[in-house]
Parts: C-alpha cells; structure tokens; sequence
C-alpha cells in the first residue's frame, strides 16, 4: 500500500486548469519539495490534498482510503496537517492554545465531562497541556507561550503554525513556503527543524522557493508548471532539467541561477 | 493566586447580591430587586447569545424567539396545571429542537446569511404568537380571561415576592456564569473560538466546524428558554410585544458593549442595557424621557468608535509554561506517531 497516491488530479477554476491531470505518490519517510514559479498550482495542489478545495477529476488515495471525497476536517485526522503561505493563526489565542485546538480530533471530552470536571476530562486536559509544552519547546517558543499569537513576531509565528500543525500527530505534514521572509540563519534553524520532524516519522511535503532550502533538505523535488508536472527527480537532476530551467528563465542555457535563489 | 482571587472575587460578589436585596426590600430602595431581576434574565440571555456570538463568532439577531418560545411553553403548560420541573425541562426541549431544525441548514450559510436568516426566524416566530388566535390567543396574550398562570412552586416552596424571583434569577445565572467558564478553557470552547478566529484553519486543524456551530447554536437557545420560563411566571402574563426585534438588536449591543466572549463583560453589558435607560429615565423627568434611548444609542457609538473590544473585554487565560518532566511516563507516548493509530 502506497502511503500517498494522486492519480491524475484535475482542478479547474472557470476554464483554467490550475491542475491538470497531476499524478504523483509520496513515499513514507521522505522529504519531498514541491516547486515552481507563481500560479503554478502548488497552493491550489495543497488545498486539494487537505480537502479544501474538490477536485474535478482524479482520485487520492491517503493510506489506502479515498480521500479527495472527505472532509477537510476528516482529512485532518487521518493524519494530514498543514501551514499556511499567509499564516493563519488563531490572532486572539494564546500560542498554547493555539497548539491546544489542534489536539482537538485526538480528544473526546464533550459537553458533561467539561461541565462536571469529571476525572477523565482533567485528565485529557492536563494530556493536552503536556503535548502543548513539548511541541512548543520542540519549536523553541516555550517561553512564549502565553503571548497571543496576533503579538507574536512574523518569524515565531511561522514556527507557531508548524507546532499547530504537529500537535495534530500528523503523518504526513505539508508546509507551504516555511522559509518565506526568513534571513539564512532562520532558514537554517528550519531545516534543523524538518530533519528532527522527519526523524520522528514524519513525512513532509513542502513548497518552497529558497533553492538552497530545497537542494539541501529533500529527498525528491517535483516541478509544477501551469498546473501540469513538468519533472520529479532528485534535486541534483532538477537542477539539470532542461524542461525546469525553461519554466523558470525561458529558453536559456545557462542553470546558474538554480543554485542561488530563484 | 490569580484563580484564588478571581473564586474570592466573585463568591464576596454573590454573598452581596444574596444578602442586600434581603435589606433593601422595605426601603425605598426596592424597586432595585425587580430592576435586578429584570437585568438578571437579560444577562441570562446575553450569556446564551455570548455563546454564539461571542465564542463561535456567528451573528445572530432573532434570539429573542426563543426567550418567547421558551415563555409560552411555559404559559401554556402552566395553565394546563403542568409542575414547573417539567415545564423547564420541555421549554428547554422544544427550544431546542427548533434552534436545531433551524441550524442545521442555516449554519452552512456565511456569516452575514445567517443573521438574515436568524433575524426572519425572530420576526416569523413574534407573527406566528400574534396571529394563531386559536393556541397564543394572539396580541391580547395569554392567558385567557378565565385562565391564570399559577404561582410557581419548587419543592414546596411557592414563589411570590419579586425578592422570590430575584433568588431565583441569581441561581440560575450563577449556574449559566459556570457553565461558560467551564467551556471557556476547555476541548470544546477552544474549539468554538477557533472557529470565531479562523473557521478555515480550525476546520484544517481537524476541528468539525458545522458540528460545533450546531453544538453552541442549541446549547444558547437553552439558556434564552430557561428565562423566558422565569419571565413567564413572573409576569403570570405574555404577549408578543415582549419579542420584538428590536430586543433582539439590545441583546447583541449587551454582547458587543460589554466585550464579545468575556462573561463579566456580558454580565455588565446586560446591566447596563437595563439599567442605563432606567437611570436616565429617573435623571431625564418625565419630559425627557422619550430621549434617553437616543442619549443610550450615542454612547453606543461612542463605545464602537474608542473601545470597540468593550467594557470588561475577553482575557485568554494564562498556563504554567515549565518544561515537561523528562521522567514522566506518560512523556513517551507523547508525539510518537507510528503508535498512535
């Protein structure tokens, strides 16, 4: 059984396809970047993959369930967690609670337990709180914890949506544009980052733009270009794709741009 | 320290509002506890519309039709001799089966339809009372010429002072004030402010945001029947003038005045939505009268335009931030996600 599977994926918007006909899979335990230049369709592949937007055509398999029917809600605990390329916080929550409305799906107490305080409710709860703490401290924002996250600066609050999104046990994780208004060193904390998420057996899916971020952290790079996949290899072999160079600086033979940014 | 405070705060304040009517109820002064008891049902309705608008973030403008559902199925009931246990529990049934037949559909709507659709409902429900002669003997009210809605007795106990329904109305807030301070920092309140925040990401963070709408629409229409049940009673008397839509209007303005999802903040804006045009009416004379809901809708403006979080607005509460204890065992399940299935 194949962990991730998208056969052939279609998303129109009025008479555009801002995805055609996408086939991809992902593998267990990689890293694996998705890029292309603006409006290429790797939003839009997001929202398709956590159930936000329908697709028209095609069919995703999620660990063997079929899952471009469900729910994003549905979706979100079968283990599929995301960020946002603007962030979209809880602005008036507190960083913990933040994280604590993401345990949400993997908690039960309802109405009667909250209201009578019942043992198993403070039991959860204190559950949430301690799983709150450790993701917190894993992002490095422990301290920041109480801060409403509308008050917290634009780079705590990107790490902020990664503890979110993780606090859902994900086992898969898909960051859209992470390293987006990072300085190197915060890139470079990061990607510290992901590899500790992917040792814990998390597979992660990102879109991303720092071509070094993308060389140096992913297994496998697939390459969108007018909602269609133009290549998927290893960045070693993207960065030699006639077809991935073209996308991005038309018709050109030089690649040297490819290992700055871009 | 903080809760200590907060728990000693809040019982010296009950004790006071306990102990003072008792006094107050020979002097001049006591048309204080019917004022009270009056501003008491309204802030049991402020705390159920709170719930929606104020934690989940819906907009809901026809809430007063279930304080009028809530108060004729208790006049009709008590007429026909029914015990008011039983009364309480199916006004709060009935009110909330049809906030729930109404939710189901409308809580798929955006937020601006469905306060269209909350504000039709409220006008369809204060029609209906006045115009289905044959079972709310429409505007002339109820109850009928030979009829009479009987005092309302609890466990022997026959209620018949305004002071009666003054320690009543006190009860049953205290209890609504807990039940919103028990889901403020709890799974399913999180969630509903979530929802208020940001519907898209809480619904991304596997949060069921229609379900949840629907648990928080219902849960606030129990709270508006319990006091129209008490309202009933107390007024032995309804008619459809007390529904109108412009109670309703009030009832978002107590929410928004006195701070969107803060309990004492909907305590106090309850209060002053009673109290301010009373107090005006006593300052104004007679004369003047007419004008002191002019006077009450400037300094509502006035309160959008500088302090438009509210009197008393909503504090997120504050959670011990030391590290986890390496050596608890309940430390190794914790973000381990091969072994939770």
């Amino acid at each position: 059984m194949s962990f991730l599977e998208a056969l052939s994926v279609t998303k129109f918007f009025g008479g555009i396809a801002a995805l055609d006909h996408i086939d991809l899979s992902i593998k267990e335990g990689e890293i694996l970047g998705l890029i292309g230049p603006n409006g290429a369709g790797k939003t839009t592949f997001f929202n398709v993959l956590t159930g936000l937007y329908k697709p028209e055509k095609g069919e995703i398999l999620f660990l063997g369930q079929r899952i471009h029917a469900f729910s994003a809600h549905q979706i979100a605990a079968l283990g599929i967690a995301r960020t946002f390329q603007n962030i979209r916080l809880f602005p008036n929550m507190t960083a913990m609670e933040n994280v604590m409305v993401a345990r949400h799906c993997r908690t039960r107490s309802e109405f009667f337990s909250t209201l009578f305080m019942t043992r198993q409710f403070k039991a959860e709860e204190q559950d949430i709180q301690r799983f709150a703490r450790e993701l917190l401290e894993l992002v490095g924002l422990l301290e920041r914890g109480n801060a409403l996250a509308k008050n917290l600066p634009y780079g705590e609050q990107r790490k902020l949506e990664i503890a979110r999104a993780l606090a859902l046990e994900p086992r898969l994780l898909l960051l859209d544009e992470p390293t987006a208004g990072m300085n190197p060193s915060e890139s470079e904390e990061l990607m510290r980052l992901f590899r500790v998420i992917q040792q814990r057996g998390i597979t992660l899916l990102l879109i991303e733009h720092q071509m070094r971020v993308v060389m140096n952290l992913c297994d496998r790079v697939i390459v969108l270009d007018y909602g269609a996949k133009i290549a998927d290899d290893t960045p070693s072999q993207i960065q030699k794709n006639a077809a991935v160079i073209e996308a991005y600086l038309g018709k050109t033979d030089t690649h040297a741009d490819m290992t700055g940014h871009a | 320290m903080t809760n200590r405070r907060a728990w000693l705060a809040w019982s010296t304040g009950l004790l006071l509002l306990i102990v003072s009517p008792y006094f107050l109820q020979t002097t001049p002064l006591a048309f204080l506890i019917r004022l009270a008891g009056v501003a008491g049902l309204y802030m049991l309705l402020a705390l159920g519309l709170n719930l929606v608008i104020g934690f989940v973030g819906l907009l809901d403008l026809g809430f007063m039709a279930f304080y009028a559902i809530g108060a004729y199925v208790a006049a009709l009931l008590s007429i026909r001799g029914w015990p008011f246990p039983l009364i309480i529990i199916v006004a709060v049934v009935v009110a909330v089966a049809i906030r729930l037949a109404i939710g189901f559909p409308a809580l798929r709507l955006r937020g601006d339809y469905l306060a269209m659709v909350t504000l039709g409902f409220g006008e369809v429900v204060r029609l209906t009372l006045n115009n289905w002669d044959s079972l709310t003997n429409g505007p002339q009210g109820l109850p009928r010429v030979h009829q009479s809605i009987p005092p309302l007795k609890l466990f022997g106990f026959t209620f018949s002072s305004n002071l009666h329904y003054y320690y009543l109305i006190v009860a049953c807030v205290s209890v609504a004030v807990w039940v919103c301070y028990r889901l403020n920092d709890s799974r399913l309140g999180r969630a509903w402010i979530a929802i208020r925040e940001d519907e898209i990401a809480a619904e991304l963070m596997g949060v069921e945001v229609t379900q949840q709408k629907v648990v928080a629409f219902g849960l606030s229409a129990a709270f508006a029947a319990v006091a129209g049940v008490i309202f009933a009673y107390w007024e032995s008397f309804v008619t459809p003038e007390s529904f109108t839509f412009w109670e309703s209007v009030l009832l978002v303005c107590a929410v928004v005045l006195g701070g969107m999802g803060s309990v004492p903040g909907v305590l106090l804006g309850a209060l002053c939505i009673v109290a301010v045009p009373e107090i005006l009416r006593d300052a104004l004379g007679t004369t003047l009268a007419n004008t002191r809901y002019l006077i009450f809708g400037v300094s509502l403006v006035l309160m959008a335009i500088y302090r438009p979080q509210g009197l008393w607005p909503s504090r997120r509460r504050t959670l011990e931030l030391r590290p986890n204890d390496p050596d608890d065992d309940l430390q190794s399940t914790l973000f381990d996600v091969k072994g939770n299935q």
